[in-house]
C-alpha cells in the first residue's frame, strides 16, 4: 500500500486513529468511532489488513479488528498522529 | 440566609480514616483467616507458575454472613495480583455478586468487560460469550480469577444449567493453555443437595469452611480495624469488649464481623456527635440500639410470656425465608414452642386476641387470604430481622422461665 492509498483517504486516517487508540474494536465500533459507515469501514479495513497494517481475528460471528503493532510503519503512524495532533 | 457548615458538624472527630469500616474495605491482613488463605494459595498454586501450564480449579467458600469470605477473596485476589505483577505476568480478578449479575449472560458480559472492554457483548449468547471469553484468556494469556458470591442465588436465578455451563467452560478447550480460577461463595451448603450428581461432586471437592467468629477473635479483629481507622486511644478497650462480647459467637451473637465493624462505626458516629474524644461501652451500646432501630429490647421485654412465646414462633417460622406464616401452621408452632419452654398452650380464641395485639402494637402485620375454600390469616413481621428477633426473645423467655430454653 503507497503512502498515497493510506493518507490519501479521510476514512482510512480515521479508522487507523481509532484503532491505534483502542488496539482493537469489532466493525460497529469502529464504525461508529471512525464517523464513517458500515461499509465504508468495512471496505477500508479489508484493505488495510491486506496490507498487513491490521490483523483480524474472529470470536465465533464476532469480526474483531486489532492493530499490527510489530508493524514498523503502525510505530511510524504514531509518531506523526502524535506530532500532527499537537499545537506548534 | 446565613448558612454555616461548622454549626451542623463537630470539629472534634474520634475516626482517622472512616473508610476503613466500610463493607468494601479490604484490609492488608485478615486476623484469624490466614489458614484459609494458605488453603486457596494451595489449590490455585498453578496461577503463580511462570510459563507453567494452565489448569481449571474450582473452589467453594461456605459460611455464615460476615464470617469473611469476601473479604478473604479479595485479599486473595489482591496478593495475587501483587504476585503476579511482580512477575511480569496478566492477571485479572473478576468479583461478582450475583445478587446484582443474576444470569449467565451478565456474568459473562462483566468478564467481557474486565478483558477487553471494546469488544462487544451485545446481541450474543451467554455461549458465545463464554467462547470468546476462552479464546481471548488463551491469546493474551491473563491468568483470570473469577469469584461469584451469593452463588446459591444464581443457581436459583439462573438454574443450574448456567453454573453447569461456568464450571465447563473449558470443555472441547486446551486446558493447559488457560490459567482460570474460579471462587465460589455461599452462605450455606443447601443449594449443593438440589443440584444435580455431576454438579455436586464438582463443586464438593475443594470446600473450605469459614466459622462465625469467638469474642476473642472479633476483639482482635477490632484492634486491628481501629488502628487504621481511629485516632490513637480514640476507642476504650471496655467498648470494644462490650462489642465482642455481643457479637462472638460463644457468647450467643452470631459471631458476625460486618456487624461488629458496624456497631463500632456506629459508636465512633454517636463519639463524634457529642462531641466526646473516646469511644466508650455506652456509645456502643447505643450504636446497638441504631443497628436494629425495629427491635426494641424495652418494648419485648414489657410483652405478656404467652405474646413472647407466639412471637418468637413466628419469627422461626419466617426466618426460613417466607413473607407470611399461615394461621394454622402458627397454631402448630406456637404449641410445640410452649411444649419446649415448658408452659400449657393457650386455647385458639385466646391465640387469636394474642395476635390482635401484638398487631396492634406494631410488631407483626396480618392480612387475610382466601386458600381454596376457606379463609386464613396471613401474619407477617413489618420491619423485624426474623432471625435478631429469635435471638431477642429467646434470651427473655430464658430469664424469664428461669433457664428451660428451646
Amino acid at each position: 500500500m503507497s503512502v498515497e492509498d493510506i493518507l490519501g483517504s479521510k476514512a482510512k486516517i480515521k479508522i487507523l486513529k481509532v484503532l491505534i487508540d483502542k488496539e482493537e474494536l469489532n466493525i460497529t465500533a469502529i464504525a461508529r468511532e471512525a464517523g464513517v459507515n458500515h461499509k465504508t469501514a468495512l471496505r477500508h479495513l479489508e484493505e488495510l489488513k491486506k496490507s498487513g497494517m491490521i490483523i483480524e481475528r474472529a470470536f465465533g460471528r464476532v469480526r474483531v479488528f486489532r492493530i499490527n503493532l510489530s508493524d514498523p510503519r503502525i510505530e511510524a503512524l504514531k509518531i506523526l498522529f502524535k506530532s500532527l495532533s499537537e499545537k506548534p | 440566609m446565613d448558612l454555616e457548615y461548622s454549626r451542623f458538624t463537630s470539629q472534634r472527630t474520634v475516626f482517622k480514616d472512616e473508610r476503613a469500616l466500610s463493607f468494601e474495605y479490604v484490609p492488608p491482613h485478615l486476623p484469624h483467616r490466614e489458614e484459609h488463605l494458605k488453603i486457596m494459595f494451595n489449590f490455585f498454586r498453578y496461577m503463580l507458575e511462570e510459563g507453567g501450564e494452565g489448569f481449571y480449579q474450582k473452589v467453594l467458600l461456605i459460611g455464615r454472613v460476615g464470617t469473611g469470605k469476601t473479604a478473604t477473596s479479595k485479599l486473595f485476589g489482591k496478593l495475587l495480583n501483587c504476585e503476579i505483577t511482580k512477575r511480569k505476568g496478566n492477571f485479572k480478578f473478576i468479583y461478582v455478586n450475583c445478587y446484582r449479575e443474576r444470569s449467565l449472560f451478565l456474568i459473562s458480559q462483566r468478564v467481557m468487560e474486565e478483558l477487553a472492554p471494546s469488544l462487544p457483548s451485545r446481541g450474543l449468547s451467554p455461549q458465545e460469550l463464554l467462547k470468546m471469553i476462552v479464546s481471548l484468556l488463551e491469546e493474551k494469556q491473563i491468568a483470570t480469577m473469577l469469584v461469584l458470591d451469593e452463588v446459591h442465588y444464581f443457581v436459583k436465578a439462573a438454574g443450574q444449567d448456567a453454573l453447569y455451563n461456568l464450571l465447563r467452560i473449558l470443555e472441547g478447550y486446551d486446558e493447559r493453555r488457560v490459567k482460570l480460577g474460579l471462587i465460589l461463595i455461599s452462605r450455606g451448603k443447601e443449594f449443593i443437595y438440589e443440584l444435580d450428581d455431576v454438579l455436586r461432586s464438582s463443586l464438593t471437592r475443594n470446600v473450605i469452611e469459614f466459622e462465625p467468629y469467638t469474642s476473642g477473635q472479633l476483639m482482635t479483629i477490632l484492634q486491628e480495624r481501629v488502628k487504621i481507622a481511629f485516632k490513637d486511644g480514640a476507642v476504650s478497650p471496655e467498648a470494644l469488649e462490650v462489642i465482642a462480647d455481643s457479637v462472638g459467637v460463644d457468647r450467643g451473637g452470631n459471631g458476625d464481623a460486618r456487624l461488629a465493624i458496624e456497631l463500632l462505626w456506629r459508636a465512633g458516629k454517636i463519639a463524634d456527635m457529642r462531641g466526646r474524644h473516646e469511644v466508650t461501652p455506652d456509645d456502643v451500646r447505643e450504636a446497638g440500639g441504631y443497628i436494629h432501630p425495629n427491635i426494641r429490647t424495652e418494648d419485648l421485654r414489657s410483652l405478656l410470656t404467652h405474646e413472647k412465646i407466639v412471637l418468637l414462633s413466628i419469627a422461626k417460622e419466617l426466618k426460613k425465608g417466607m413473607a407470611y406464616i399461615k394461621m394454622g401452621s402458627l397454631e402448630e408452632k406456637y404449641r410445640s414452642e410452649c411444649e419446649l419452654w415448658g408452659v400449657k398452650a393457650k386455647r385458639h380464641t385466646q391465640l387469636w386476641k394474642m395476635i390482635k395485639n401484638l398487631e396492634k402494637m406494631g410488631f407483626i402485620t396480618t392480612k387475610a387470604a382466601s386458600i381454596g375454600r376457606g379463609r386464613t390469616t396471613l401474619i407477617g413481621l413489618p420491619t423485624m430481622p426474623a432471625f435478631l428477633l429469635e435471638r431477642e426473645i429467646s434470651k427473655l423467655l430464658a430469664e424469664e422461665l428461669g433457664g428451660k430454653k428451646a
